[in-house]
């Protein structure tokens, strides 16, 4: 499971958005966003720029990776 | 690890940066708001000696000048909202808030340059430039007071990071130097001193010290350590002063590990929360969907003017409707409430964990280590006559004569009663230095050896039977012993029986406490172990156990679990975490013990940091405390939304007149994600 740090999360449909977004991206299994730390965990062999278009996409939202 | 730490640094600057310029806008819209609101009231601002400004504010091209700042500069970041709906025909809360400001904001842009636009169907053309800046004035101070708020539920990590050591001193070739933490390397010598932390974790190889683990443990009482014992990271030396060896660096050290684990457990998701999710997802559209039947029906059936009751009831649906609230209510309270955790020593893994554990109907404790120290020790010395003193003690003086001699056999034995009898000789007496002669190990039976020319045996009652001594006179004692869970070994001297010394697995001395606690909650306490039925039962009893699992395999542990959990029963299970792994898998909440330090998480849904049961009640506690603050923020966030918005959209006008001010419908809004924030953070200073 990776963490990303997403930028642009101002309220609860964000969450769901991105959520949405996250799940539709082929070959990921989970993902998770929180909106109070503004991070989501998502599971899946997929490569990092799938996920950023993806989140980009549904609404301009951008992020980063948490080293773990 | 520091590159982790760096980035998190970066992340919390460019946060507080985007603070300071929330900040400034928010100020900026503060001041023209209200200048734009004195407007309403110029018979006061004359009779306060402001004639000038009172004639300015009448002129609506002169509130038109001061609102576009505010509507355009101060409320920018709800563009990307209008953007969103333009570009990805999608919505959000920006949306709502700049499709509402613009309505009010170009409603009064026309009756201000083009008046005749609403002359020509018979209506005044009011100004409703107050309507927007105030509104987006409030939802920015909501914005800038939940932000800050919610930086404080992210203190735990802050804290955790904080207890990070910078430099350590380091003894190298012979040589004392004070080296950056990075530096550190594994098998480096470092010397602690009085006062100073414990910089890695790593074992003591010279020297003593009274650690203070407080930070890592929860538990206040300081260790005493010395050569051997293993410290970690980030505890604090109280007094004496060790060198130690580093066992772990940078990102594998104990106080790292938990920094991950609780960044990692603060993000997840909390079951609660699906629920809010799916409503908050599909609020947006239908928010939309009601504001436009308000206009709709406003518009025809409203009275006049229609135009105006329709266009501010719509703006007051679209700003009372984010769904804000209700997105912070779960998060903000798991993160608190981990965070808590996390410094009681409670760590917990996820906020399904969390979640879960007050459901908790029955508690499965494994014994061995967990209700027990997990080492045997010597608890009754029954000796069948009085025997002459050797040296200088006596029977008189507490002392039994052949205790020494005994330990000086045991001595030789690496076998862990052996070890336990001599642990409490070298307690209790200073005469250890005795030597054993003719030393044999009997596997199964027990040791036999010459101690100061006596024949020393020391074993089972098969052992006496073999070397043809008569135990009949003690077997009565021996038995009884047996029957309270512990291991009575015969002691024979020179061919009789004397003595036996019992060794047992002795209780914590916090569990018969913390088990009490348990109880008041209503929760089934449950033994299992692998002992015989009737020594389960006597050490069960002892503790006030519900039920005792006896003679159960460590394989057939997790099988026991799932027997337990039939029938929608909530089971937590509480192990060692290593040997019990499959059966705290198995359980809804898994309890590991870890051992003093050891972060051991992989199986188990909580992970207390120290060995004292008393964790288990406190981390129930905190399940329903922070579930109880769950809850209640999600009734107001959604009482909030779902009272409101038929509010907002008028449907109380029939019958009373109320109707709801957009600006009284941002302040509400404000207000709620605010209290939504403040009472997660309550969980902070709760008592546990």
């Amino acid at each position: 499971m990776k963490t990303y740090q997403i930028t642009g999360i101002h309220c609860a449909s964000c969450v769901a958005k991105i959520e949405k977004a996250l799940r539709g991206v082929p070959g990921v299994t989970k993902a998770d966003v929180n909106f109070a730390t503004e991070t989501a965990s998502v599971e899946g062999d997929v490569p990092f720029e799938a996920l950023t278009a993806a989140i980009a996409r549904v609404g301009g939202y951008t992020m980063e990776q948490v080293e773990q | 690890m520091a590159s982790h730490d760096n980035a998190a640094m970066l992340r919390e600057e460019r946060k507080a940066a985007a603070l300071r310029a929330l900040a400034q806008r928010l100020w900026v819209g503060v001041a023209l708001s209200i200048v734009i609101l004195l407007g309403a009231f110029p018979q006061g601002l004359r009779a306060a000696g402001l004639g000038v400004v009172a004639g300015a504010l009448e002129r609506p091209i002169v509130l038109f000048l001061l609102t576009v700042p505010v509507q355009f500069w101060v409320g920018w970041q709800f563009y990307s909202g209008l953007w969103l709906l333009v570009r990805y025909r999608s919505a959000d809360m920006n949306t709502l808030v700049a499709v509402g400001t613009l309505a009010a904001f170009g409603y009064s842009a026309v009756a201000t340059f083009v008046p005749s636009v609403f002359e020509r169907g018979g209506l005044a053309p009011d100004l409703y430039y107050d309507t927007a800046a105030v509104i987006i004035t409030l939802i920015l101070l909501g914005r800038y007071l939940e932000a800050r708020a919610r930086a404080g539920t992210g203190e735990a990590i802050r804290k955790l990071m904080g207890l990070q050591v910078r430099t350590a001193r380091v003894r190298r070739d012979g040589r004392e130097q004070d080296v950056a933490i990075e530096e550190v390397r594994i098998g480096d010598e470092i010397i602690v001193r009085t006062g100073e932390k414990v910089p890695t974790d790593g074992v003591i190889i010279e020297g003593q010290g009274s650690v203070d683990e407080s930070m890592v443990t929860g538990e206040s009482m300081p260790v005493e350590k010395a050569t051997g014992a293993t410290v970690v990271g980030s505890t604090v030396n109280r007094s004496g002063s060790f060198v130690m060896r580093a066992t772990k660096v940078g990102k594998d050290t104990v106080l790292q590990q938990i920094i991950r684990l609780v960044a990692q457990a603060q993000g997840s998701k909390a079951p609660i929360q699906r629920l809010a999710d799916r409503v908050s997802g599909v609020f947006v559209p239908i928010v939309f969907g009601i504001a436009a039947l308000t206009f709709f029906a406003w518009y025809v059936w409203g009275p006049e003017p229609s135009l105006t009751f329709a266009m501010l009831n719509t703006v007051a649906v679209l700003i009372i409707a984010c769904p804000c609230a209700m997105g912070l209510a779960t998060p903000t309270a798991v993160m608190v409430g981990i965070g808590r955790g996390a410094g009681l020593g409670i760590l917990i893994k996820d906020a399904e964990a969390l979640e879960l554990l007050y459901k908790v109907r029955t508690i499965v404790f494994d014994k061995t280590g967990t209700l027990t120290q997990g080492k045997p020790a010597v608890t009754d010395i029954q000796t069948s006559l009085p025997l002459p003193a050797t040296g200088g003690g006596g029977v008189g003086g507490g002392e039994v004569g052949w205790l020494p001699l005994v330990a000086a056999l045991a001595s030789r034995s690496t076998h862990p009663l052996s070890q336990a009898i001599v642990q409490y000789v070298r307690s209790s007496t200073s005469d250890t230095s005795v030597g054993a002669e003719q030393f044999e190990e009997i596997a199964g039976h027990g040791l036999k050896g010459r101690v100061s020319g006596k024949v020393i045996l020391l074993g089972n009652a098969a052992l006496m039977e073999r070397e043809r001594v008569d135990v009949a006179p003690l077997s009565t004692r021996a038995q009884e012993l047996a029957a309270h869970g512990k291991t009575p070994l015969y002691v024979g001297l020179d061919g009789k029986a004397v003595g036996i010394i019992a060794i047992a697995d002795t209780l914590k001395p916090t569990t018969n406490e913390a088990i009490a606690a348990l109880k008041r909650f209503g929760i089934e306490t449950i033994m299992v172990t692998g002992d015989h039925r009737m020594t389960a039962e006597a050490i069960a009893k002892q503790i006030g156990m519900d039920r005792v699992l006896a003679e159960v395999k460590p394989e057939e542990k997790a099988a026991k679990i799932a027997e337990l959990k039939t029938g929608g029963n909530r089971v937590c299970m509480v192990g060692d975490g290593i040997n019990d792994a499959p059966a705290l898998a198995a359980a809804d909440v898994g309890i590991a013990m870890g051992a003093g330090t050891d972060v051991a998480m992989e199986s188990a849904g909580i992970t207390l940091m120290r060995g004292d049961l008393r964790a288990i009640p406190e981390a129930i506690r905190l399940s329903r405390i922070t579930l109880r603050v769950i809850i209640q923020n999600l009734f107001w966030a959604f009482g909030y939304n779902v009272v409101l918005v038929p509010v907002a959209a008028g449907i109380l006008y029939p019958f009373t007149g109320t109707l709801l001010n957009p600006m009284f419908a941002a302040g509400a809004m404000a207000f709620s994600s605010v209290s939504v924030v403040l009472n997660s953070l309550r969980l902070k200073r709760v008592r546990i």
